[in-house]
C-alpha cells in the first residue's frame, strides 16, 4: 500500500503497515510452497516429504498469529482509518484464509499418508489438472498481495469457476472409477478428500481476493 | 456466477494494464465532493466567500446544516474552519477586516439580511469557544444571563427553573447545585465547559456552533461533552469544529473536510472515514504528507 500511496507523516506507522503486508505475502508463499510439494508428495508417494509438509504447518500458524498481534496493536495505537483501516481489517481476515489455505494442503499431505495404494493414471492426471488451477489462483493470489492490485484480485475473485469446472470433471472420474473398480475403493475414497481439499483451498483463496478488493477499494465482494 | 471469468489463468495478463490503487478525486480538483445539500436543512449557505482584507479565507463554500445533525468540520490549521464557523451566526461581524459574501439562511431567513438583530441571531446560533470562558460572576448567574436580556423568563421561579434544567442538561447539576452561588471561574475546566454549554442551551437555541470544545479537556470530560452533545441533537442541530479525528468519527453524523479556505469533501462520517472520495480528504485522515 505504501507504495501506491504517500507515507504517513508517522514514519513507523508505514513501517508496522509494511511488516504487516509482507507476513501476508510470506504466509501466501509459504501456502503455494506446501502446496506444490504436497502435489509433489502425492504424484509420487513420498511419505518423508508429505510428513515434512505437516510439520512445516507450525510456521503458517505462527505466521498467522504474528498478524494477529500485529494489526490488534495498529488498531489499538494507530487507530486507523480509512485505506489503512481498510488494510488492517482485511489483513486480519487474509491472515486467517491464508492460513486454511496452507491447513488444506497439509490435508493434502494428510490424505498421501493415508493412501492404501497408488492412484490410477487416469484419476491422477484429473487431481493434477485440478491442482494446476488452484496453484495458479494461488500464485495470482499472492501476486495481487505484492502488487496490492485490484485487477488481479479480481481475476482471482472471478477465477474460481475454472476451479469448480476441474473438481467435477475430477469427481466424474472418481466415481466412475469407484463403480467400475470397487476394489480400488479404499484409494479412491481417499482422493475423494484430496479433491474436497484443493476445492475448499481454492475457496479460501477467493476470499483473499475478496477480502484484498475491499481493502483497495472499500467494496465489499462476498462469496 | 454467471459473470465469473471462467479462465483464471488469464488474470496476470489482464492486470497488465491495471491501474493500482483506489480512485479518489485528485489533489488539484478543488471542487466540493460529496453531499453538501441536505433535505429540509436548518441552516443553507450558499457560495459563501470571507475575507480579511484582501485575504481570501473562504472559498465559494455551499453546504447546509441538518436538522438534529451534529456536523464535524476537520481540516488542517488555518484553513478556514473557525472563519466558517463565525459567520453562522455573524460572529465576524466583530472582526473590522472581515467581510462574508453569499447567501446564510437559518429556517429560510437570510441571516445577513440588514433587518436581522444579532443578538437574537447569537442566542438563535449559540456558540462554545475552545477555551471555556465563563463570566466572572456566579454559577446561577452565568447561566441566568441569557435568558434575562433575551426577556425569556419573568419571574424568579421560571429562572430558577431554567437555570436548573440547563445545568441538569449540561451534565453539571449534580456537581454544581449546592453551590451556584459561586464563582464559574472556580470550577474545573471541563466543569466550566459544560456550564458554558449550560449557558448556550439556556436561551433555547436552534443551533450550537462549537469550536474545538474538547481541545483543553482530560478523556473523561471529553466523554462527558461528547455524551451531551449526541443528547443536545435530539433538540438541536450542532456544528463542531475539532482537530480530533476520533471525535468528529464519535459525535458526526456527517463531516466537512476543509482545506486551504476550499470545503474539499462532505459527506457521511462513515463514508469519510472508510471511503473518503477526495485525496486531500484521504491523505489528512490518515496522517499522510499533504
Ligand atoms: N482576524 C483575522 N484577521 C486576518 N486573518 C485572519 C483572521 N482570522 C483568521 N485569519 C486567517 O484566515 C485563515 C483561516 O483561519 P481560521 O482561524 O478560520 O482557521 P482554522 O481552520 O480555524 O485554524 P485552526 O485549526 O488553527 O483553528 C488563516 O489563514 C488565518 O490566518
Ligand atoms: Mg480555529
Amino acid at each position: 500500500m505504501t507504495a501506491k500511496e504517500k507515507p504517513h507523516i508517522v514514519r513507523s506507522f508505514d513501517e508496522e503497515l509494511e511488516s504487516m503486508n509482507s507476513l501476508l505475502v510470506s504466509m501466501g508463499q509459504q501456502g503455494l510452497q506446501q502446496l506444490e510439494k504436497a502435489m509433489q508428495a502425492l504424484r509420487t508417494r513420498d511419505a518423508e516429504l508429505a510428513h515434512a509438509i505437516l510439520r512445516a504447518d507450525d510456521l503458517v500458524d505462527s505466521m498467522h498469529a504474528q498478524v494477529n498481534t500485529l494489526t490488534v496493536g495498529l488498531l489499538a495505537t494507530r487507530q486507523p482509518v480509512a485505506t489503512d483501516l481498510r488494510h488492517v481489517v482485511a489483513a486480519l481476515k487474509m491472515a486467517t484464509d491464508l492460513e486454511r489455505v496452507a491447513d488444506y494442503a497439509a490435508s493434502v499431505a494428510g490424505s498421501t499418508l493415508a493412501l492404501p495404494g497408488p492412484p490410477s493414471e487416469g484419476v491422477l492426471a484429473k487431481i493434477d489438472a485440478l491442482a494446476v488451477v488452484v496453484q495458479k489462483l494461488l500464485q495470482d493470489a499472492v501476486q495481487a498481495l505484492t502488487e496490492e492490485s485490484e485487477e488481479i484480485a479480481m481475476a482471482v475473485w472471478h477465477g474460481d469457476d475454472a476451479v469448480d469446472d476441474a473438481y467435477l470433471v475430477l469427481m466424474g472420474a472418481l466415481h466412475a472409477e469407484i463403480a467400475a473398480h470397487p476394489e480400488r475403493l479404499a484409494v479412491n475414497s481417499q482422493l475423494i478428500f484430496v479433491a474436497r481439499s484443493l476445492e475448499r483451498l481454492a475457496d479460501h483463496v477467493t476470499n483473499v481476493a475478496g477480502h484484498l478488493i475491499y481493502s483497495i477499494t472499500g467494496k465489499i465482494y462476498k462469496g | 456466477m454467471d459473470e465469473r471469468t471462467p479462465d483464471a489463468s488469464s488474470a496476470t495478463a489482464k492486470a497488465s494494464a491495471a491501474s493500482k490503487g483506489a480512485k479518489r478525486v485528485p489533489r488539484d480538483n478543488r471542487q466540493t465532493v460529496g453531499t453538501a445539500r441536505v433535505p429540509e436543512p436548518r441552516m443553507r449557505c450558499v457560495d459563501v466567500n470571507v475575507y480579511y482584507g484582501d485575504k481570501h479565507a473562504i472559498n465559494n463554500v455551499t453546504m447546509d446544516i441538518g436538522n438534529n445533525e451534529v456536523i464535524a468540520m476537520i481540516g488542517p490549521s488555518g484553513c478556514g474552519k473557525s472563519t466558517f464557523l463565525r459567520c453562522l451566526n455573524r460572529m465576524n461581524d466583530t472582526i473590522d477586516s472581515c467581510r462574508v459574501t453569499g447567501l446564510i439562511e437559518l429556517d429560510g431567513r437570510n441571516i445577513y439580511d440588514p433587518k436581522v438583530d444579532v443578538v437574537p441571531l447569537r442566542a438563535q446560533v449559540g456558540m462554545v469557544f475552545q477555551k471555556p470562558n465563563p463570566f466572572p460572576k456566579s454559577i446561577y448567574e452565568n447561566i441566568a444571563y441569557g435568558p434575562r436580556i433575551h426577556g425569556l423568563v419573568n419571574t424568579k421561579s421560571e429562572m430558577d427553573e431554567i437555570v436548573e434544567t440547563s445545568l441538569k442538561r449540561a451534565g453539571l447539576w449534580n456537581e454544581v447545585k449546592d453551590r451556584l452561588d459561586q464563582p464559574g471561574t472556580g470550577l474545573s475546566g471541563g466543569q466550566q465547559q459544560r456550564l458554558c454549554i449550560a449557558r448556550t442551551i439556556a436561551v433555547s437555541p436552534e443551533v450550537i456552533l462549537m469550536d474545538e470544545p474538547c481541545s483543553a479537556l482530560d478523556p473523561i470530560a471529553t466523554s462527558i461533552i461528547e455524551d451531551l452533545i449526541d443528547e443536545l441533537r435530539e433538540q438541536f442541530a450542532i456544528a463542531i469544529v475539532t482537530h480530533s479525528m476520533q471525535q468528529a468519527s464519535r459525535v458526526s453524523q456527517r463531516t466537512a473536510y476543509f482545506h486551504l479556505g476550499d470545503l474539499i469533501e462532505i459527506g457521511p462520517t462513515e463514508q469519510i472515514f472508510t471511503n473518503p472520495l477526495h485525496e486531500l480528504t484521504h491523505d489528512y485522515i490518515t496522517g499522510r504528507f499533504g
